[in-house]
């Protein structure tokens, strides 16, 4: 019968324990899949409503008169798509409507922007015209809500 | 020692992602709109109504849903017990018609409330 050798014995020693290591891979992978699953953060665009507090933040009805200094962007839907109107004129592209109003922005911020947008418009694409003015740094932008 | 900290490693991720969810399942899912001047969302204690707009086009407020004559109603009674510093926060599917949003800012004014936000998802890019 043979001894078993010195190395031999050594070698038994040397073994790696898979067990413990296939554990925290586990825990460490089913944690990483359930944290990247989460839901996407939101954000919040205040509305100016909050700034001014009553005096005709919202429109009831479309504006009689046309003061100068307002910029009046009409959000108009048709044939199934969303058409533009700034001050009256036609604007093809959401990107023409951003140099516009930052056009006017560069000149003075604090005139009011009005939205006016159609019934049928998602809301998805007046929030996006709504989120350029913020960005092209207008302080009141008011929704106009004809009944 | 290893089997231990193996239980216990587990017990605080487990107690870790079911708070989690917990938190999730008070939102109900949306496609909310994008937006990139977005803000972040601060934890306040100021008094708040989340008014949810489902794809359907259909109000829920507080997990129930109500017509538009019950939301104004009910908004009338939040803003007589709080006060001025209400919130109204909209959250709406981005496809859904803006006049089913209309409503809610309509009764939001008549009611006296202006401090109304919605939420949105950050742009990734820049808007089209």
């Amino acid at each position: 019968m043979r001894r078993p050798s010195v190395f031999h014995r050594d070698q038994g020693g040397l073994e790696i324990k898979m067990t413990p290591m296939i554990d925290v891979v586990f825990l460490l992978l089913v944690f990483f899949v359930w944290t990247a699953s989460f839901h996407a953060v939101e954000y919040l665009l205040p509305s100016s409503l909050s700034q001014q507090l009553g005096n005709a933040a919202v429109i009831d009805s479309p504006p009689p008169e046309v003061e100068f200094e307002d910029v009046i962007v009409r959000i108009l839907w048709q044939d199934d798509q969303v058409v533009w109107q700034v001050n009256g004129q036609d604007v093809l592209s959401l990107d023409e409507v951003k140099q516009r109003l930052q056009l006017v922005a560069g000149i003075k911020t604090d005139a009011p922007v009005i939205l006016h947008p159609d019934e049928e418009v998602p809301v998805g694409d007046v929030i996006d015209v709504y989120d350029i003015s913020r960005i092209a740094g207008f302080d009141k932008i008011q929704f106009a809500i004809a009944q | 020692m290893t089997p231990m900290i193996d239980v216990v490693f587990l017990l605080i991720i487990f107690f870790l992602v079911s708070s989690h969810l917990a938190r999730q399942e008070t939102q109900l899912e949306l496609d909310l709109p994008e937006a990139s001047s977005g803000e972040q969302v601060e934890v306040t204690m100021a008094p708040r109504v989340v008014i949810n707009v489902t794809e359907f086009g259909e109000f829920m407020l507080a997990g129930r849903q109500v017509t538009a004559e019950q939301l104004q109603q009910q908004l009338g009674n939040r803003i007589r017990k709080e006060g001025r510093e209400l919130e109204v926060r909209i959250r709406s599917d981005r496809n859904i018609a803006f006049a089913k949003v209309r409503p809610i800012m309509l009764a939001c004014a008549k009611v006296g409330i202006w401090n109304v936000t919605f939420a949105v998802y950050q742009a990734m890019e820049a808007p089209r």
